[in-house]
């Protein structure tokens, strides 16, 4: 049966790391070994669809820019920065296991809320001109509101709503393009700083509800150039699930991977898990580079997924996280400011009232 | 350093503790009361055993509870029999199906 769950795990994990738009909680995975390996494979994976197509993944979706900076060196050189960032965060990960009991401390609610209001001004003042911004974090709190409070009857909101405001939305727009094999990237001792942001992002991830990635990675600047955030991102993106698996035992849910765990400790069988589908997803990403799905594919499969999931008032929620999507990319805003559509629900439940 | 290689070595050490660390673990039996669709893990001693080619069916005395579960379990540090699976059931004891370890 663990062999089972190791397979079915890791052909979620190609699916969702090759397949721009789709994601591991797209798949109705329940063991900890399947949900790890699944985890593992697509957060190394999910570089290549932003080498493909520029395409903005909902996770790490401030890599985008970075990418497109780095291309002309190659892709050997990009895969090869973004996997040295995940691998060598592992260490220290690692290292980081005897303070678990830190990420079962339940905060006072009030404070998660000052939080929470901190965040949004950040967030506000630092994501574009600020008309457009105030405009677009306002549309996509409702929409938040909408699918996540109010009554809509939408079977598992989440999905269409992240999948069309950062990642449908993207592909719609997003053209296919070719890129150089280039060479690869050696780690150097400066890396360090690098790789130390990144866990320490992924641990403000992991603990802190409604925070993305890229916005953490805000607060320790560590790192230098897109050759460091690149690092920077792989390091907290695994280091973000890592953590989370500690804060799931407490009942705390901050990622995706938390929230398809058992909250018991059968949920650590994740941990190793993570770091299978993580090797194996370096281990193979030279092969996998070579695989490219046409965009039209994803098109297709991504709405038949959130039908699969939420149905009809799932496919109507994706129309409309879509169509705000392309409307931040039109205003010339940065996409993390719709991180308001989780933010504004989570305001709401922890204010004081 | 090469990458495949150090992501080799990540590999075989993550495995090696999936398939060895993990299933030793010994937890409790304080998992109960456990609801349909639960993920459970109970030890105890086998007090009755019944075999057929496909499955087995173990009666696991675990303080005052009959527990009736169907696969192979495995043996805890301690010497107790361990059983990891999902509530199929809830008719006044729990019918376990395995989720893994077989």
């Amino acid at each position: 049966m663990l062999f089972f769950h190791m397979i079915s795990g890791a052909i979620v994990g190609l699916l969702s790391g090759l397949l721009p738009g789709i994601h591991p909680m797209l798949f109705p995975l329940s063991h900890p070994v399947a949900v790890g390996i699944a985890y593992g494979l697509f957060t190394v994976l999910s570089i290549l669809p932003v080498l493909w197509f520029m395409y903005v993944d909902p996770d790490n979706f401030a890599s985008t820019n970075a990418v497109a900076r780095l291309s002309p060196k190659g892709w050997r050189y990009i895969t090869s920065l973004y996997a040295w960032g995940v691998m060598l965060a592992i260490p220290l990960m690692v290292l980081a296991l005897p303070f678990r009991q830190i990420l079962g401390v339940q905060l006072p609610c009030t404070a998660v809320f000052v939080y929470l209001v901190l965040l949004s001004l950040l967030l506000i003042l630092k994501s574009g001109p600020l008309p457009s911004t105030a405009f677009l974090a306002t549309l996509s709190g409702f929409l938040g509101l909408l699918a996540l409070r109010a009554p809509l009857g939408v079977k598992n909101p989440l999905i269409p709503l992240i999948a069309g405001l950062f990642g449908f939305s993207e592909l719609l727009i997003s053209k296919e393009r070719s890129i150089l094999p280039g060479t690869e990237y050696t780690p150097r001792l400066e890396d360090l700083g690098a790789v130390v942001a990144g866990v320490l992002s992924g641990l403000l991830v992991s603990y802190f509800p409604a925070v993305s990635i890229s916005l953490a990675l805000l607060l320790f600047p560590l790192f230098e150039g897109y050759e460091g955030f690149i690092m920077a991102l792989g390091a907290a993106t695994i280091s973000s699930y890592f953590f989370s698996v500690f804060g799931r035992l407490e009942g705390l849910v901050r990622t995706s991977l938390a929230a398809a765990l058992p909250t018991n400790e059968l949920a650590l069988l994740a941990l190793p898990s993570l770091l299978v589908g993580v090797s194996l997803g370096v281990l193979f990403m030279r092969l996998l580079t070579q695989v490219r799905v046409p965009t039209a594919v994803a098109l297709v499969i991504v709405p038949l997924c959130v039908f699969y999931v939420s149905g009809l008032s799932g496919l109507i929620l994706l129309a409309g996280s879509t169509a705000l999507g392309a409307l931040a990319r039109m205003l010339g805003v940065q996409k993390r400011v719709l991180s308001f559509a989780i933010i504004v629900p989570t305001l709401l439940f922890y204010a004081p009232m | 350093m090469k990458l495949e290689l150090f992501a080799l070595a990540v590999f075989v050490a993550a495995l090696t503790s999936l398939f060895v660390l993990f299933p030793c673990q010994e937890i409790g039996i304080e998992q109960a009361p456990a609801h349909v669709g639960e993920c459970v893990r109970i030890c105890g001693t086998v007090v009755q055993r019944y075999a057929t080619e496909k499955a087995c069916f173990y009666t696991l005395f675990n303080g005052d509870t009959i527990k009736a579960v169907q696969f192979r379990p495995y043996t805890c540090l301690s010497g107790e029999i361990c059983v990891l699976g999902r509530v199929q059931m809830y008719r006044g004891e729990y019918e376990v199906v395995v989720l893994s370890y077989d």
